[in-house]
């Protein structure tokens, strides 16, 4: 029997809250997060009484980090609606306000303190450290509730915290942290919903999906895609379906509702994200994939991009913790595929009739698949092409081949792979860990392929690669791990093979840190050493 | 080999943390230095030269401490020191003296540097002993370069941006379409760099212990 002991992983996420506020307040340099600047005018904006930026109008002024950056940010007059010299439109005035609400309170607080401006321009990247302690606990809540035991489970959530782009972030005043809280928790409750079929915990995902939805609207894909999974899962009759459905569907949607309502009154266009120039590259989709380095470099900045264009050098952690990640996340996508195989194994010598009540719309598939022989060939056609679709896409996304280069784009390929045959497969499988297994490999996989329709619709209008954040793959990361969760338990992995890789993680950003992120903060970012 | 890792698992990372750390120390990262921290930089807009420093010479830049970045705290008690873009003509040999000044509310502090150890195009450090962040913000600045005893044909010149941020240079008491080229910055011994690398390690020395913690109660 699994052991209920949970202070270590509270320990944990009190640690990684503590590591995360004193990289906020006395090592990460301000302006060196993402957007920070903009983030801190939308925060500033809500903290100072002038209400929510509309995007157009908002503005974040030139040197907003500076002496008189503050008496703009903060100080200036709510009717002072003249732009000061060097201001620019406040580009992030297009996300939802969940976040910048709440980094508004320390602020707040600060300025009702009369704090200095040292403390004032730190105090909204308290809510970041925080979420990075709840995002922590939500996941090993998560692991503990697919069955996995108290002590891996303690492992695999730690193990998120000792990413560098992760602790990064949980530094400073940007949503990405508080946007994968509030996804690690809806990642909780649909867990649980599908573990234990309680319907209250289909409510409280569609609670999180909702502020999650009203952190960043990429979280909009992910809310879509989880009430699909509730819709499909969800057991009754009809009528009672629908009544719970009505509402699980109405809080979920209450925050995307407002904030398109919103968009449509001052904009005209529910989906409002900015200024779109006309079209300036001819360019096919596999062209961009064949001449940019596009799927590595979300790869890499997902391990640890640090700095920001608008003001500083970029660092993109390099060297022994990059290769070592590429290598756990190749590692992983095997094992997922073993896993998957093995799925497809089962089912194929599984019974054509599967004789039990439909009380789902899944279960509905589920007999209609396992009846009709048919089916399956096709699942077995299906699985060649996604084979084939897999080495076609490695072969056209091998433009810059390094080692390390082959590792990561193969990882990415066996994920096109797994994703494609998710899909497949998932109407013929009822246990519950294969179908989260498989479903959080199709989440990945529409989310990825809707992020890169934007992007490329975004490099035909800009003609440059834009947003290839890994960052914005934190909606579905709980999900994902989840799916390891999953193969530690079905491969029974032992603690110890966990507790190696965790430790190697930590130790791969302790030597980010020391060698490559602080060197950087110090020489590029602020601080200069003199020869 | 299980044995080997369930015994050996922390001492062997004990060893990588000590291993990195060590690095760190040895690449300089950790060692308490002499470092600046950058207040205000100039942008390099299609640069000009001024006229050459000789003893007739002034140019004024005013520094607008509003513009400056927020200091950290440790900042304020920090000198205060300029670096300004500097061109000798190609490396002609130079003579005479020049100075560099900051003017704060009318008070003068002054640094004379020789013409001949100007570098060309090359930004050129000058430290004020004893002037402080503390004592220059939120005051009137200008930053001044006041020829000496140069004459025309040996002195060096400085080179001005278009770059209007901090306002317009004054050439001899002719405002000038382009900037001084320069940094604001505060130097001091800093120590926080191990402080920073020391506290980053018991972090982590801490998180492995749980983690080890976890594992054992399986």
């Amino acid at each position: 029997m699994a052991s209920t002991s949970q202070w270590p992983i509270r320990l944990l996420a009190l640690l990684m809250c503590a590591k995360a506020l004193f990289l906020a307040f006395w090592v990460t340099p301000l302006d060196m997060i993402p957007d920070e600047r903009a983030h801190f005018s939308y925060v500033a904006d809500l903290a100072s009484g002038r209400g929510m930026p509309l995007l157009g109008q908002a503005y974040t002024a030139g040197e907003i980090f500076t002496n008189k950056g503050i008496e703009i940010a903060l100080k200036r007059d709510p009717s002072d609606t003249a732009r000061p010299f060097g201001a620019s439109n406040n580009w992030i005035a297009q996300h939802p306000p969940v976040y910048h609400a709440l980094a508004a309170i320390p602020l707040k607080l600060g300025l009702m303190a009369d704090a200095p401006p040292y403390w004032l321009y730190r105090l909204p990247r308290l809510i970041s450290a925080l979420a990075l302690g709840v995002v922590i606990l939500a996941l090993f809540h998560s692991f503990v509730s697919v069955g996995l035991d108290t002590g891996r489970s303690t492992l695999l959530a730690a193990s998120l915290g000792f990413i560098p782009m992760v602790s990064h972030l949980a530094s400073g005043t940007n949503h990405d942290i508080l946007l994968l809280m509030f996804s690690s928790l809806a990642t909780l409750y649909l867990v649980r919903f599908l573990m234990h079929e309680h319907l209250q915990s289909a409510y409280i995902c569609a609670f999180w999906l909702c502020l999650a939805a009203g952190t960043k609207m990429t979280a909009w894909v992910m809310l879509a895609i989880f009430l699909v999974i509730i819709a499909v899962s969800m057991r009754g009759p009809v009528v009672r379906w629908l009544g719970h459905m009505t509402g699980v569907a109405a809080i979920a949607l209450t925050a995307p509702i407002i904030w398109m309502a919103r968009n449509i009154y001052h904009f005209g266009n529910p989906f409002k994200i900015g200024d779109i120039p006309a079209k300036q590259q001819d360019i096919t989709l596999v062209e961009l994939v064949q001449t940019t380095p596009l799927f590595e470099q979300f790869f890499l900045h997902f391990y640890g991009l640090v700095g920001w264009k608008g003001q500083r050098m970029m660092l993109q952690v390099d060297g022994v913790p990059k290769e070592f990640f590429s290598l756990l996340l190749f590692g992983l996508a095997l094992f997922s595929i073993v896993y998957l195989v093995t799925i497809f194994l089962r089912l194929a010598n599984a019974p054509t009739t599967l004789e039990y009540p439909i009380r789902s719309i899944h279960d509905g598939f589920n007999q209609i698949t396992s009846r009709i022989r048919p089916a399956r060939a096709l699942a077995v056609v299906c699985m060649l092409a996604a084979t084939g679709f897999s080495v076609y896409a490695y072969a056209q996304i091998l433009t810059f081949p390094s080692f390390s280069g082959h590792v990561r784009i193969a990882t990415i390929a066996l994920t096109f792979f797994l994703g494609i045959s998710s899909l497949v497969l998932i109407s013929f499988v009822r246990d519950v860990h294969e179908r989260l297994f498989l479903l959080a490999w199709i989440a990945f996989f529409l989310f990825g392929s809707i992020l890169l329709t934007q992007i490329y619709t975004s490099y035909v209008a800009f003609g440059w690669l834009r947003a290839i954040h890994g960052r914005y793959f934190y909606p579905l990361i709980p999900m994902l791990l989840v799916a390891v969760a999953i193969l530690l338990l079905k491969f029974q992995v032992r603690a110890r093979w966990v507790a190696m890789v965790a430790a190697f993680l930590l130790l791969m950003e302790v030597d980010a840190y020391l060698l490559q992120i602080i060197p950087h903060y110090f020489y590029r970012g602020g601080h200069e050493v003199l020869p | 080999m299980k044995s080997f890792l369930d015994k050996h698992l922390l001492h062997l990372w004990l060893l990588g943390l000590l291993l990195v750390v060590g690095t760190a120390w040895v690449q300089g990262v950790l060692k308490p230095g002499y470092e600046r921290s950058m207040l205000y930089e100039a942008k390099r807009l299609d640069t000009f030269a001024a006229h050459e420093i000789d003893s007739s010479y002034l140019i004024r830049q005013p520094v607008n401490m509003l513009y400056t970045v927020l200091p950290a705290p440790q900042d304020l008690d920090s000198e205060v020191c300029v670096n300004v873009l500097m061109a000798n003509y190609d490396d002609r040999p130079n003579l005479g003296v020049f100075s560099v000044e900051l003017n704060v509310d009318g008070q003068i502090h002054r640094r004379l540097r020789n013409a001949c150890a100007v570098t060309n195009n090359a930004m050129q450090r000058t430290c004020f002993p004893g002037l402080t962040y503390q004592q220059i913000m939120g005051r009137q600045v200008f930053l001044d370069l006041r020829g000496v005893n140069g004459q025309i044909g040996s002195s060096v010149t400085t080179l001005l941006t278009r770059d209007l941020y901090q306002g317009k240079a004054i050439e001899n008491g002719v405002e000038v379409e382009g900037s001084l080229l320069f940094t604001l910055t505060t130097a001091r011994s800093n120590p926080s760099k191990l402080v920073i690398g020391l506290v980053l390690s018991l972090f982590s020395v801490v998180a492995v212990l749980l983690l080890m913690t976890a594992l054992r109660r399986e």
